[in-house]
């Protein structure tokens, strides 16, 4: 009836998602560097759709890092 | 007298056994080319028969060939999602890092194939709604089910408008009258789909001690979530990339296993009857408010029924 969930959540879950998170972040920044860095502009238009998601994932490691801080503080 | 009469039988009898004898030859030979005959008429038969046979498949596969059309993206895209959606509801941690690998291989494909961009990123979607749900923990599993389906929801939403001012699309539009005959209709079919719905899953109640009310409000937005994205986004951008059969069947596969869970099969089985339903609904009429309906009708008589008979 309704769309499923992980079944459980612990720290070390979302731990990982962070830390993939992470990983997923910079190797978008590897790619935009080595392929579209030189590239006219024209050609790399459709990167625009890439954006939201990317964004996401931004906030979320923005986030992480508030937890971070608070957890610190 | 005897003796010539003797001879005269002999004779008769010789040419009796030469008579028999040839006629036996002409016998052989009439059966050599008898069988002859039928062995090249059997080859020529056969020829043919295998001909038209091989003739038909290969038509068939020509006429195949469309519904096919880039049918490695269809299944590229089914095995990624699929993969991680059954992973993540089976062992969370394995599933955490295939989802994360699915959102690499999504963007890939999206970044690779321009025809298929769009499909892919909306496809992407689903492996970030699972990172969002899994990096924002809630108190309860209704709570962490309204993260999931308003990330899905606002994704969905904002990947529509994207695309749509990019690569504008046909929606159908029913007049007043129209809606005013076939909103009912729709919500029928909801009513009876609720009840199955019922009927299957009343002991698979997620939502626990939340208030029901509450519950039945959110339901019409899960409704919304689920067809933006499903019927919205995938079922609409894979029909302009392959055929629009296969991409009714790419939507409902992927409806039917983000149901799927490791408490019942009940689950995943009610998913795919709705969404043949649902995916029947957008492929004939091509609009969302009727397939909107169908679902949130759907969920809010389960929910109905499980405050009147269950929760009483």
């Amino acid at each position: 009836m309704f769309l499923k969930l992980a079944s459980h959540y612990t720290s070390s879950l979302h731990n990982t998602v962070f830390l993939l998170n992470t990983v997923i972040l910079i190797i978008a920044l590897i790619v935009v560097e080595l392929v579209y860095a030189e590239t006219p502009k024209k050609d790399r238009e459709h990167l625009k759709y890439f954006a939201p998601l990317f964004l996401v994932l931004i906030g979320l490691l923005i986030y992480a890092a508030y937890k971070q801080a608070g957890v610190a503080g | 007298m005897t003796i010539n009469t003797i001879t005269q039988s002999i004779k008769e009898m010789s040419l009796l056994d030469s008579i028999k004898s040839s006629y036996s030859k002409l016998g052989k030979r009439i059966k050599k080319i008898y069988r002859k005959s039928l062995a090249t008429v059997k080859k020529s038969s056969y020829a043919k028969v295998s001909k038209s046979i091989s003739k038909s498949i290969r038509k068939g596969i020509k006429s195949l060939k469309p519904y096919f059309k880039d049918f490695w993206i269809f299944a590229y895209i089914v095995v990624v999602l699929v993969g991680a959606q059954v992973t993540l509801a089976d062992k969370a941690l394995a599933g955490v890092y295939v989802n994360a690998l699915a959102f690499i291989l999504l963007v890939g494909l999206a970044l690779w194939q321009k025809r298929a961009r769009m499909l892919a990123i909306s496809a992407a979607i689903l492996p970030v709604a699972n990172m969002i749900n899994l990096a924002l923990p809630q108190s309860t599993r209704y709570a962490q089910t309204v993260v999931f389906y308003d990330s899905i929801l606002a994704l969905a939403l904002v990947y529509r408008f994207i695309f749509v001012l990019d690569q504008p699309v046909k929606e159908s539009k029913l007049g007043k009258w129209g809606y005013l005959t076939v909103l009912p209709l729709m919500a029928v079919i909801g009513q009876v789909l609720g009840v199955i719905g019922y009927v299957m899953l009343r002991h698979h109640y997620t939502f626990g001690t939340t208030s029901l009310p509450l519950v039945a409000a959110c339901t019409v937005i899960f409704a919304v979530a689920e067809e933006t994205y499903f019927r919205g986004l995938i079922q609409q951008r894979g029909s302009m990339l392959f055929n629009p059969v296969l991409a009714a069947i790419l939507s409902l596969i992927l409806f039917t296993f983000t149901t799927i869970g490791h408490v019942t099969i009940l689950a995943p089985v009610f998913a795919l009857i709705l969404g043949i339903v649902l995916v029947t609904t957008y492929f004939n009429k091509n609009n969302l408010i009727l397939t909107m309906t169908i679902n949130a009708v759907t969920k809010l008589v389960y929910v109905g029924l499980m405050a009147a008979f269950i929760f009483r």
